[in-house]
């Protein structure tokens, strides 16, 4: 079979195509998704793995992100004489930023290796085009269930996050300031708006379904055997991250146009 | 090991629970703090600059929160009308007549709305009252004073500057005070002419001292005005005695008061008395006539005897 001549260059025509091919992926979760069966079983497997399992790296992270933000900040603010502040500035960092951030970037590194490896894995040993065979949808099993799991946990993994984030803040405050918990959350939840809380669950949603869909997709399209695994694990975790800081600073574009209107 | 497919599902559930938990304790915080399920009423305050203030931004009241900045609108072309959310719990204890200005929460805060003044008689607050403004001094106005202070340390300087120059060169009074020796020889001559003076007003007072302990001590006329307790009462009667005195001399109904006042009566006693005179010299030579009577010249051998005898009692 003869090569086909590209149109702009080979590189160009790879990227487009995977733009092109990932747009259609993204359609085709959405005309799957509202279509039985569910597959809740899995969809709650896949909470599990996502979720529950995620939660002991999320909090660690979430832990040591609360304290090194605040012994961070400290100094500055200590050189106006202003570490009354730190709670607040504590609090915003981490409801509108860091923990969904935080906890995307984990979740990336945790969760979109392991979807991409395991259905990379499946489609080289051609365990995808069996379950063709015997009738189940593969991309309804596989795809719709992974990406749902993903954007329904990596919400609760940030408020989880956010809660230990900010308990690491209070204790490293509360050690130094000898500030009271109550006062710690008056002050740090005063500057916090429904908007801010709501901006940053929303923008969790998008981030789980940007981490569970990449994921997929690169498993999904995994070739040339157990190598192919391997890029498939890594190329989730590259894009996904990458996707997730785009989306940031688009998100909080529209915040901050959402907060002026 | 995998946990079964039953247990899993609790997981996950307890896992979505305990998230949603904290989501909603999270949003009731920030409800709580925000205000968000309090009742309020809308006033309004209109500014001619509101100096970066924002919508969220809070609203003090003797201190306290009592609301935030809902809306800014311009209005016109000069100023800014601020949409007001106040509790309503809170609007009950704020004037009508308030004022209301913005202010900063701290040196490097947030700006606020602050309401101060108003008359405790005047009505509180209700829904869409216009407040009025008051002179707000922000931070561009502290800048504005620090300035013109500056500019004032600056003249001020400079006059200093001057001045110690010309000290320095001798000219006017200061200068020549610290330059002139001639001055200086003056004012050390002064000096000790002073302190002459000074010792001289020490024995002086040394002196009075002594002078005023002489005249304290007992028997000495000042000690006894000064002490004594009967002189005055004395001086108050005699002065009584005194004034009834006159009193009588001006009374035409007394002898003296008469003599002094009647002419006529004056002139009869001074006639009278005349004609005592002359009758007493008349009577003085008849007596001295009746001595040498041969009747009575008898008596007064024998009484010049009898006093003869009487003076030389040895005889």
């Amino acid at each position: 079979m003869p090569r086909s001549r590209s149109l702009l260059s080979p590189g160009v025509d790879r990227f487009l195509a995977a733009v092109g091919d990932g747009s259609e992926f993204v359609v085709r979760f959405f005309g799957s998704f509202w279509r039985p069966p569910w597959h809740v079983r899995e969809v709650i497997r896949q909470c599990f793995e996502v979720g529950v399992r995620s939660l002991p790296l999320i909090s660690l992270t979430g832990f040591i992100t609360g304290i090194v933000f605040t012994k961070q900040s400290r100094p500055s603010l200590a050189a106006f004489g202003a570490t009354s502040w730190l709670p607040s500035l504590i609090t915003l960092a981490l409801v509108r930023s860091l923990a969904p951030l935080v906890t995307a970037l984990v979740c990336t590194g945790r969760v979109g290796s392991s979807i991409g490896a395991e259905l990379g894995s499946m489609k080289v040993t051609e365990q995808i085009e069996a379950m063709e065979v015997s009738a189940i949808n593969p991309f309804k099993y596989l795809v719709v269930t992974r990406t749902l799991a993903t954007t329904l946990m990596v919400p609760v993994l940030t408020i989880y996050c956010c809660f230990v984030g900010l308990t690491g803040s209070f204790l490293n405050v509360a050690g130094n300031e000898a500030q009271s918990l109550q006062a710690f959350v008056k002050s740090g939840f005063a500057q916090i708006s429904f908007l801010d809380l709501w901006s940053s669950v929303a923008k969790s949603f998008i981030f789980g379904f940007t981490i569970g869909i990449i994921a997929c997709y690169q498993g999904f399209h995994a070739s040339k055997g157990t190598e192919g695994v391997g890029r498939a694990a890594n190329a989730s975790v590259v894009l996904a991250m990458f996707a997730v800081f785009i989306e940031e600073v688009l998100i909080v574009q529209v915040i901050h146009w959402l907060r002026s209107v | 090991m995998s946990p079964s497919p039953a247990r899993r599902s609790v997981l996950v559930g307890l896992f979505v629970s305990v998230g949603a938990m904290l989501l909603i304790a999270g949003v009731l915080t920030i409800g709580d703090l925000n205000d968000t399920f309090t009742r309020k009423i809308t006033v309004q305050a209109d500014f001619e600059e509101v100096t970066g203030l924002k919508k969220g931004d809070n609203i003090w009241f003797s201190g306290m929160k009592v609301g935030v900045v809902k809306r800014l609108d311009f209005q016109g072309s000069a100023e800014v009308a601020v949409a007001l959310s106040i509790e309503r719990h809170a609007s009950r204890h704020i004037p009508s007549d308030s004022l209301a200005k913005i202010g900063s929460d701290g040196l490097i805060g947030n700006r606020i709305v602050v309401l101060y003044g108003g008359t405790p008689d005047a009505e509180p607050i209700a829904e869409g009252d216009r407040l009025r403004v008051g002179d707000a001094l922000g931070p561009e106005e502290v800048i504005a004073t620090l300035q013109e202070n500056n500019v004032n340390l600056v003249a001020i300087t400079t006059d200093l500057k001057g001045l110690v120059a010309r000290v320095a060169a001798g000219e006017g009074t200061a200068g020549k005070l610290v330059t002139d020796e001639v001055l200086y020889a003056s004012a050390q001559a002064s000096a000790s002419s002073l302190e002459l003076a000074a010792r001289n007003a020490e024995k002086l007072t040394a002196s009075l001292a002594l002078f005023t302990a002489a005249l304290n001590q007992d028997g000495n006329l000042a000690h006894d005005l000064a002490t004594d307790r009967e002189i005055y009462p004395n001086l108050t009667a005699t002065t009584a005695d005194v004034r009834g005195l006159v009193g009588g001399l001006a009374d035409p109904d007394t002898l003296v008061g008469t003599l002094a006042r009647d002419e006529a009566a004056a002139a009869d006693l001074k006639a009278s008395l005349d004609n005592l005179n002359r009758a007493t010299a008349l009577l003085a030579e008849d007596l001295e006539a009746a001595q040498h009577n041969v009747l009575l010249r008898g008596f007064f051998k024998k009484r010049e005897r009898a006093e003869r005898k009487a003076k030389e009692p040895g005889r």
